[in-house]
């Protein structure tokens, strides 16, 4: 079944146009690459699911809903989730309030239960709860991040370059988290420049280039594909 | 009490509190909000109507709070949606400069509707003589800092207790992070301009009763508050209602000192007193007082 889906969408920043013509399908509880070369769109794509730029046509459906025009706040309570590529965290506020701003639309009691469950689930549970961020090292606050993009109960995460900046030994942890939450029934958008990892653990890719997709199908395919791969994404073909 | 002390805790008392409003309404839109001390001010005519009309005038204070924050949360959203439709800040800056003349000329509107139905004057008044008297005192004297500190208190715990309050300081660190994990942001800002204007509206109807109000109070107050805000450090809250408590008070003394030293004419130089206040706060701590406290702490955990 279809989760999300994405039709002849126009979009960018105010009257800068980035995105052309995009149709994408997300089936339910796969993980879906989109990669690209810098500056293809892949940010503005997730930002543009989530509603934070400017959208001139097209529409997004998500569950069959159309929510094209609805507010980010609207879609978290719709079951959507989304983690920036930078500032996903906010460093003057310590991990406990960062986690309650990611549980904001939940009750108060729900709140408290999920932060100690889902803190638990990361490298980061040893740390004091009233901590400030901005003395977390970018390791922590990536754990932070993909923890606090959990405190929503998503049906669907969308992850823009978790890995960046990571150690390969983090980047590692991190997609096999992501492959977990997976498991456990969520769709996942997995934006990434480690397109080799990222292939390896999604079903379906898509390759954006200069705002346009270029490719669509099994990662499997384009992981092999003659030229695609070394054009664009620096895999020398597998042979 | 000598009345020049007295004076000089209303003026911190209330400078206190209108600069906390200021400075929030900054933080959260990024945009000096101009109209912000004569939305205070408007809310003093309240205590005037009801005095007039034969009822404690401090029964009006519920209704001034209202009135404050009624419009400052009006003006939030006239604010935000310019901003919706692209207009930039000066834009925004310069629409909250044309919202507080059109409260200015409410005022004198009805300044001479209540000098024309009960043949008062009402464009320049006091509520000094309407006052109670606790412990020999005018009840003013106590009542300024008793709602300087609660106020300032409530916002605290406000700010750092509850989950609304977490999400004001998210916001103003990050508003499309804050958008993004489910915060309705418009929602947030709108009730925290909302509170913001009421305490104001409270502080500017207390005024009036030591003071004289006029409807061009509010815009003549304005370089008080700036002041106030550049001295604290421009984006700290507390550092705000420091700041008003010491540029209040300060102004009260020097000016007094001076005009006993000088002759009165220099009264009616006052305005420029706060910002030789603030000039001179900046010599010494570049960045305000909050602003250099953070410098010091910044260097003591290197
Ligand atoms: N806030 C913005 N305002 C205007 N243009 C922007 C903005 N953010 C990005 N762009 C432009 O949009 C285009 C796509 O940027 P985007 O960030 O989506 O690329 P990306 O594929 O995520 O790149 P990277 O791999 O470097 O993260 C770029 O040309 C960029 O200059
Ligand atoms: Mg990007």
């Amino acid at each position: 079944m279809t989760l999300l889906n994405i039709s002849n969408l126009n979009a960018g920043y105010s009257r800068i146009p980035v995105l052309s013509d995009i149709n994408l399908t997300v089936p339910e509880k796969s993980i879906c690459a989109v990669v690209g070369p810098n500056g293809s769109g892949k940010s503005t794509l997730l930002k543009t699911i989530f509603g934070l730029t400017t959208i001139y046509n097209g529409t997004i459906k998500f569950n069959g809903k159309d929510i094209t025009h609805l507010k980010p706040y609207e879609k978290v309570k719709l079951g959507m989730a989304y983690l920036p590529q930078t500032g996903n965290v906010f460093p003057n506020l310590t991990i406990k309030e960062n986690m309650i701003m990611a549980g904001y639309l939940l009750p108060k009691k729900e709140i408290e239960e999920r932060v100690e469950n889902i803190l638990k689930m990361f490298p980061i549970a040893n740390i004091p709860l009233d901590k400030k961020v901005l003395t977390l090292s970018g390791g922590e606050r990536q754990m932070l991040a993909m923890a606090m993009s959990l405190m929503s109960n998503p049906k669907i995460m969308m992850f823009d370059e978790p890995s960046a900046n990571l150690s390969p030994k983090l980047a590692h942890q991190v997609f096999q988290k992501i492959k977990e939450l997976n498991k456990s029934g969520i769709t996942i958008i997995l934006v990434e420049q480690n397109v080799k990892q990222a292939l390896e653990i999604s079903e379906i890719v898509y390759l954006l280039v200069s705002g346009r997709v270029r490719f669509q199908g099994e990662s499997k395919q384009l992981l092999e594909h003659p030229e695609l791969g070394k054009l664009y994404l620096g895999i020398s073909s597998v042979s | 009490m000598e009345p020049i002390i007295a004076a000089s805790i209303v003026a911190s008392s209330v400078i206190g509190l209108m600069a906390l409003g200021f400075t929030l309404q900054f933080i959260t839109l990024k945009v000096p909000n101009l109209a912000h001390t004569t939305i205070c001010f408007s809310s003093a005519y309240m205590p005037l109507s009801f005095w007039l009309f034969g009822i404690n005038p401090y029964l009006a204070l519920p209704l001034s709070f209202l009135i404050g924050s009624l419009l400052s949360w009006f003006l939030y959203k006239f604010l935000a949606f310019l901003r919706t439709r692209g207009t930039g800040p000066v834009g925004q800056m310069m629409s909250s400069l044309a919202f507080g003349l059109i409260i200015y000329g409410i005022m004198n509107i009805y300044a001479d509707y209540l000098s024309y139905v009960l043949k008062a004057w009402a464009r320049t008044f006091t509520l000094a003589n309407a006052d109670i008297i606790l412990f020999g005192e005018p009840g003013i004297v106590f009542l300024s800092p008793t709602l300087l500190f609660s106020l300032t208190t409530f916002f605290h715990l406000l700010l750092t207790r509850t989950k609304f309050g977490i999400a004001i300081r998210a916001i103003v660190q990050d508003y499309s992070l804050a958008a993004t994990l489910g915060v309705n942001t418009d929602r947030a800002l709108g009730i925290a301009w909302f509170i913001v204007g009421g305490i104001g509206g409270l502080a500017g109807a207390v005024w009036p009763f030591w003071f004289s109000v006029d409807p061009w109070t509010g815009p003549r107050m304005l370089s008080d508050i700036f002041a106030a805000c550049v001295v604290g450090g421009l984006f700290s809250v507390y550092g705000s209602i420091l700041g008003g408590i010491i540029v209040g008070g300060m102004e009260i003394l020097l000016l007094w000192g001076i005009a006993i030293n000088v002759g009165v004419w220099i009264t009616s130089y006052r305005p420029i007193i706060p910002v030789i206040i603030a000039a001179i706060t900046l010599l010494i701590f570049p960045k305000g007082i909050m602003g250099s406290i953070e410098m010091l702490r910044e260097k003591r955990r290197k």
